[in-house]
């Protein structure tokens, strides 16, 4: 069962196009979206949420298509956008009094728990609120009417570790009481590594990668060695190559190739969801050197 | 679609009540002084209060991003536009009444009642409202309340200026025109013209909404 399908989906943004043929959210999951700045996760985020118009393709949300189907279907979505849109010179208490009311299964008692788990006085006005107080907020009004579908539009972004935290232990407690599907954009990759369980990477508007979480980390595998082993045929197979002047490094998709082509004279490891990141956004075979950041790719 | 309204309009009635009470005090201290003055100011009253309670709140929501918020509540763009017709209208409604009864004591105070001119006064000031709003309002919600500003401001200049290069002579002709045409009658045709033109802008606004994208 699938939250959210896209099919054949495009869009266009000045010089930016979405080309986003197939992708499937799984239902009951968290899955983190990531990509660098500028590679259409908020785009992607809002064709969902029908905020823009879709050039192309169509987009179902929880069996519905949101053409026509968008209000049934915001009512069972919980959104924590960036900016979050919250007025400033208003009081917590104004801010819940205003958009509780669109929302069928709004529940005060959860409401003011959070409240009181995350030491919020509703009395306060927005702007008065940290950066991260102003997240947990945000947070707490998404979680507040009982969503099926939980979109976070980079909830953690300019957050320190603490908080980043607290977040994520209440999405991962409702996720544990509640049958919810999260869809969790970020360039923060360490936060998936602790809670997700899908991993979709987007580069300049085009999906890259889909993958389960655990598939990605104990079946990728990054190998370090001399320039000279990173040459050839073999480099087809590498994900992404980068060299400096210690040796290259390489992304592999699968550890028993890596082993048939290297052998022991490597060095292999587990490679991070922030490193697969960085050696896809490179593209397939292409170098990052030292010098290439000075200017210009050398290929493999 | 008429609960989804009304959801729209209680928040926007919190949002105000909670955060822009300046504009509720502007439109009551207007609403009282200015039937005090002479018959132009009186007329002033709704241009201001709709000025006030439209460009006012779109230029709060476009300031803070509450659009990209209220997008993704449960509500149609429909209704989200619906909303935007119907709040301002009433708030120019009851700004009237008041202006009414601040007019009815004046009259009172100086013994100078006359139900006919209060009334086709009333008409007028609701004309008035509903033709300016139904102006005002498609061009804020294409534009946006900043660049609109500059389209509004362009207007109002122009109004001015056309009001100061009329001769004294030619002022004093059209004045004694308003008057002759000063009847229940003809004010009660210019609220169906306004309330015509406010249909006609609802669907243009319905249009613009339709195609709206919240970046």
């Amino acid at each position: 069962m699938y939250a959210v399908t896209f099919n054949n989906v495009r869009k266009r943004l000045g010089d930016f196009e979405l080309n986003i043929p197939k992708l499937a959210i799984r239902q009951g999951y968290m899955t983190g979206f990531i990509g660098e700045n500028g590679a259409g996760k908020t785009t992607t985020i809002k064709l969902i949420l029908d905020m823009l118009q879709l050039d192309e393709g169509s987009i179902e949300v929880l069996g519905k298509n949101i053409k026509g189907g968008s209000v049934s279907i915001h009512q069972e979505i919980g959104y924590v956008g960036e900016p979050t849109g919250y007025p400033e010179e208003t009081p917590l208490e104004a801010i819940k009094d205003m958009l509780a009311l669109f929302y069928k299964n709004w529940d005060e008692v959860l409401y003011k728990s959070y409240m009181q788990f995350f030491n919020l006085n509703s009395k306060q006005k927005y702007k008065d609120l940290s950066t991260g107080q102003k997240k947990q907020f945000a947070m707490i009004m998404a979680l507040s009417h009982h969503p099926k579908l939980i979109l976070l539009d980079e909830p953690t972004s300019g957050l320190d570790p603490v908080v980043r935290n607290e977040i994520l232990d209440i999405l991962m407690d409702h996720m544990q009481n509640e049958e919810v599907t999260i869809f969790y954009s970020t360039h923060i990759t360490s936060d998936l590594e602790k809670a997700g369980d899908y991993i979709v990477y987007i580069n300049d508007g085009q999906i890259k990668l889909n993958s389960e979480k655990d598939t990605l980390l104990n079946e990728y595998s990054l190998v370090k060695g001399p320039k000279a082993l990173f040459k050839g045929d073999i480099c087809k197979e590498f994900l992404g190559l980068r060299e400096n002047s210690f040796g290259s490094e390489a992304l592999l998709k699968n550890k028993k190739v890596a082993y048939e082509l290297f052998g022991e004279e490597v060095k292999y490891s587990k490679p991070t969801i922030e490193e697969i990141m960085i050696f896809l956004s490179h593209n397939n075979s292409k170098v990052v050197t030292e010098k290439a950041l000075r200017g210009g790719n050398k290929q493999c | 679609m008429l609960e989804s309204v009304i959801k729209l309009l209680k928040k926007d009635w919190i949002f105000i009540k909670s955060s822009l009470k300046n504009l509720i005090f502007v439109a009551l201290i207007f609403s009282l002084v200015m039937p005090w003055g002479n018959g132009g100011m009186l007329l002033v009253v709704p241009i201001l209060v709709g000025y006030l309670f439209n460009y006012g709140l779109l230029a709060y929501e476009e300031k803070y991003k509450m659009d990209v918020l209220l997008c993704s509540l449960p509500v149609g763009r429909k209704e989200m536009c619906l909303a935007k017709y119907i709040g301002p209208l009433l708030y120019t409604l009851i700004s009237t009444l008041v202006m009414m009864v601040s007019l009815t004591v004046r009259m009172v105070v100086q013994s100078s009642w006359n139900g006919e001119v209060l009334v086709n006064l009333l008409l007028t000031v609701i004309a008035i409202a509903l033709i300016y709003n139904a102006v005002i309002l498609p061009i804020i919600l294409y534009f946006g309340a900043i660049k609109s500003r500059w389209v509004m401001m362009g207007g109002y200049v122009l109004a001015f200026i056309l009001m100061g290069m009329s001769s004294s002579e030619y002022s004093q002709q059209l004045q004694a025109i308003i008057r002759q045409g000063f009847h229940t009658k003809i004010m009660s045709s210019l609220v169906l013209i306004g309330v015509v033109l406010y249909g006609i802008s609802y669907g243009m606004s319905r249009g613009i909404y339709n195609r709206k994208e919240f970046k």
